[in-house]
């Protein structure tokens, strides 16, 4: 961005000169500040969205960092785990809150 | 909703779904005192008005419905805050609860059933409420 102004986090637009930010969506919906490799809110790899291994990894001088790389393996495994099977209808979250019932 | 009139804050970035809920809400017998945009305005519009009940979007503009959550209920712990998002993930739905809110409805849902679930929650709340009173 041009101006270098810091905008808040979930901006789409730079809130100084209206230039469109680079903004990294993860899949449970949040938008991440651009160059994020983790998503601030579900902790996920943003690096999945980016197809493989990140830039991060491979730009370090050049080189492969292999521990950088071994991490975002994992990281990238742990996601797809939690986004194929941690997903709850309405019917889960009833049941759930049974389990958890308030009281003041 | 039954006996006392329910003083609501709807908080949701979508005015489609702002509008749906107050339908419903005011359907119930409630009243919708204020409606926010974004977490900011959520925030700003709940210590204005103090309602008994916010119906809070996760993904909104400025702060996110879980950080909303965390700072209404350190401002008053006996708030009835239900989570009304399309965000099904679990650990989600866990930190909300873990952070005081009563029900986690997904917005995929029928209007018939968030209905229900409103309801419910209300009077679930309610005998709660109730109950500590006698103790």
């Amino acid at each position: 961005m041009s101006c270098n102004h810091i905008n808040p986090p979930g901006y789409h637009f730079c809130g100084k000169c209206g230039e469109a930010l680079e903004v990294d969506r993860c899949r449970c919906g949040f938008a991440a500040a651009a160059g994020d490799i983790f998503c601030g809110r579900c902790g996920a790899s943003l690096v999945a969205n980016m197809g493989g291994i990140s830039k991060a990894a491979t730009d370090t001088g050049q080189r492969l960092d292999l521990e950088l790389m071994a991490q975002q393996a994992a990281q990238e495994k742990q996601f797809i785990e939690t986004t194929h099977k941690a997903r709850v209808t309405q019917d889960d979250i009833r049941k759930l809150l049974v389990t958890r019932k308030r009281r003041f | 909703m039954e006996k006392r009139k329910a003083r609501i804050l709807i908080a949701d970035d979508e005015v489609h779904i702002r509008s749906l809920i107050r339908l419903i809400v005011t359907s119930l017998g409630a009243e919708v005192v204020a409606e926010a945009a974004d977490g900011e305005q959520a925030l700003s519009l709940y210590r204005e008005h103090r309602p008994d009940m916010v119906m809070l979007d996760i993904n909104m503009p400025k702060l996110d419905g879980i950080a909303v959550l965390k700072q209404i209920i350190e401002i008053n712990p006996r708030t009835l805050v239900i989570m009304l998002t399309s965000l099904n993930a679990l650990d989600v739905v866990k930190e909300c609860i873990d952070n005081g809110a009563w029900n986690y409805l997904l917005k995929n849902t029928t209007a018939e059933e968030l209905n229900r679930e409103i309801n419910r929650t209300w009077k679930d709340y309610m005998a709660a409420i109730q109950e500590s009173a006698k103790s």
